[in-house]
């Protein structure tokens, strides 16, 4: 950085002023336009080229979000309406319609949105991954978020548009719901809707600390089972990401199982960054039960997963009852000694076998609606297995029944999705 | 297996084979399995014991042990014979103890048992309740697997 200062230096001995964000490389361009009042962008190197056009062929038994094929100078290429795509309400059209053509490896799309702005350059240092209160297009397809000149821009991730653009035109809308046999084969089946525990909106997003930077054996990364057009978009369980505020805090705590003595072993699967996991810990004391806590908090997200053990906090933003565990260190406020001990963050995948020393409770919120049929089944299966009577059971706000309705009884409990194994 | 352990098993694979080889080593993704298909040669097994249960898996093919021994013994070795099991033993043994160290100065106390070689094609490892972390090493001399499997003890 010594060599940045030197330049500006320089310059600035030249110049009256240097715009310091000149200095900062442009390495990522996107093109920028606007769906339902939000900018979004797309990497330039995908697209081919803009257009504007009204005549689309319509195709039978496509997907709602296919308008139809479109003759792109001799070329047929298939044209997906994003609103559509991304269960936003349609709008009517009138007259052509702004056409971004991407192509990727032999495959060309046409994406039809609301209006083209320009070309941004930016430097990809600045992207951040999206958040998850922007959940209201499905996350999934978001690769990040970065500002630029006072205007927020979501990049969309193109490759897992087309590959779900895909996998839906080869299923082939018509029977969302039937059990066929390609239900085994495709990524972009639908929802076995009465084995699951079944949820409000069509679970479309894939969970957000899903984006594993570290790639890719074939069982890494749990990409969504869901089902195969978007209906509406996931809706996360409370303060996820976040610490608890205390009354989400106050609400676990009284769910606690009050066990006297030995250890009291909790399963937290998809903790990602550890958000839940130390508020849930901080939830435990609070319950104030006598056994030794140990919760066993598990992702497959390697990268979340490392950042989790050294988590740093913005106390003013943690509400009164965890804000009491929160120490401050030469690194930042970080967890109390205390609760870090309680939590064992460990990097496993949902689909291989995990044996526990005795299982108390288990806080799964929003991870059975994201995982693949086999991470699902062996969940369910450990579930069974480990189980004891008594074991309290957590699953996301609007995730409700688990797969055994008759194991599991549902507790009321300020609108937390609560099971005790009968 | 808990995060704390992975990074110490990594970068001492990587360490301790970068100097004891001098050759270039290049780190592939780390990935979970739940059950393995070695790459089918040799195999050496250290056992973990303490705090956890577990072992360390090192896992190459004949061409590449070869290779390793020889550059580690200074001599061209030809055959898989007691030396050259020997050696990858000791190998092994260096890079469990390494990381064993790492996490004894991070507050994690391990035992090493004593190693096995076992040698043969096609071999399948199984574990019965964990999964196993795989740690892909290239080399221009070929590629070793560490494959290792930690459990926390009840």
């Amino acid at each position: 950085m010594a060599d940045t200062q030197q330049q500006e230096e320089e310059l600035n001995f030249n110049f009256s002023a240097i715009d310091s964000e000149a200095l900062a490389k442009i390495d990522y361009k996107m093109v920028t336009f606007n769906l339902a009042g939000k900018d979004y962008g797309i990497d330039i190197m995908t697209i081919r080229e803009i257009a504007r056009g009204d005549r689309f062929t319509y195709v039978p038994n496509a997907p709602d979000f296919v308008r139809g094929v479109y003759n792109l100078r001799g070329e047929i290429i298939s044209i997906i309406d994003l609103r559509r795509f991304f269960g936003l309400e349609p709008q009517e059209s009138s007259g052509p319609e702004n056409i971004l053509i991407s192509r990727i490896g032999d495959n060309t799309l046409g994406i039809i949105v609301d209006s083209i702005d320009k070309v941004v350059g930016i430097d990809s240092r600045a992207i951040q991954p999206s958040h998850p209160l922007f959940a209201d297009v499905n996350v999934r397809y978001i690769y990040g978020i970065v500002e630029k000149d006072d205007r927020l821009y979501i990049i969309l991730d193109i490759n897992k548009i087309f590959g779900d653009h895909h996998d839906a035109e080869n299923l082939s809308a018509g029977e969302p719901s039937a059990a066929s046999s390609f239900q085994a084969e495709t990524q972009a089946a639908p929802a076995d809707a009465p084995a699951l525990a079944e949820v409000q909106a069509a679970p479309a997003a894939e969970k957000i600390q899903a984006e594993a930077q570290t790639a890719p054996a074939a069982e890494k990364k749990e990409a969504p089972d869901k089902a195969q057009t978007p209906e509406t978009p996931y809706v996360y369980s409370r303060r996820t990401g976040q610490l608890w505020d205390d009354e989400l805090v106050k609400a676990f705590s009284a769910i606690v199982p009050p066990k006297k003595s030995g250890y009291l072993h909790i399963w937290n699967p998809g903790c990602g960054k550890g958000y839940e996991s130390y508020s849930l810990a901080c939830a435990v004391l609070e319950a104030g039960i006598q056994a030794v806590p140990k919760i066993y908090a598990q992702d497959n997200d390697f990268a979340a997963l490392s950042a989790a053990p050294g988590l740093s906090f913005n106390p003013d933003e943690a509400d009164s009852i965890i804000k009491k565990h929160l120490v401050e260190s030469p690194s930042g406020w970080r967890m109390s000694s205390e609760v870090k001990n309680m939590v064992i963050f460990e990097y496993r995948d949902l689909a291989n076998k995990h044996v526990f020393p005795g299982l108390d409770m288990v806080v799964a919120r929003d991870v059975v609606s994201f995982l693949k049929p086999e991470a699902r089944d062996n969940f369910y299966a450990e579930l069974k297995e480990m189980a004891q009577p008594g074991v309290i059971l957590v699953l996301g706000d609007h995730e409700k029944r688990p797969m055994d309705e008759n194991a599991w009884q549902p507790l009321t409990a300020n609108g937390l999705s609560v099971y005790k194994k009968i | 297996m808990r995060i704390d352990y992975i990074n110490p098993f990594v970068e001492s694979a990587f360490s301790v084979m970068a100097e004891v080889l001098g050759c270039e080593v290049k780190r592939g993704e780390i990935y979970l399995k739940g059950s393995t298909q070695t790459i089918g040669g040799i195999a050496t097994i250290v056992g973990l014991a303490g705090s956890v249960e577990g072992r360390v898996l090192l896992d190459m093919d004949n061409k590449t042990a070869l290779n390793i021994a020889s550059a580690m013994n200074g001599e061209k070795l030809t055959e898989i014979d007691d030396l050259v099991k020997a050696t990858i033993t000791e190998l092994a043994n260096m890079i469990t103890g390494h990381a064993v160290t790492r996490l004894h100065d991070l507050g994690f106390k391990f035992d090493l048992t004593p190693p096995a070689v076992i040698t043969g094609e096609n071999m399948r490892i199984h574990d019965i309740g964990v999964e196993a972390l795989i740690v892909p090493m290239e080399m221009p001399i070929g590629m070793v697997e560490i494959n290792v499997a930690i459990k926390e003890r009840g």
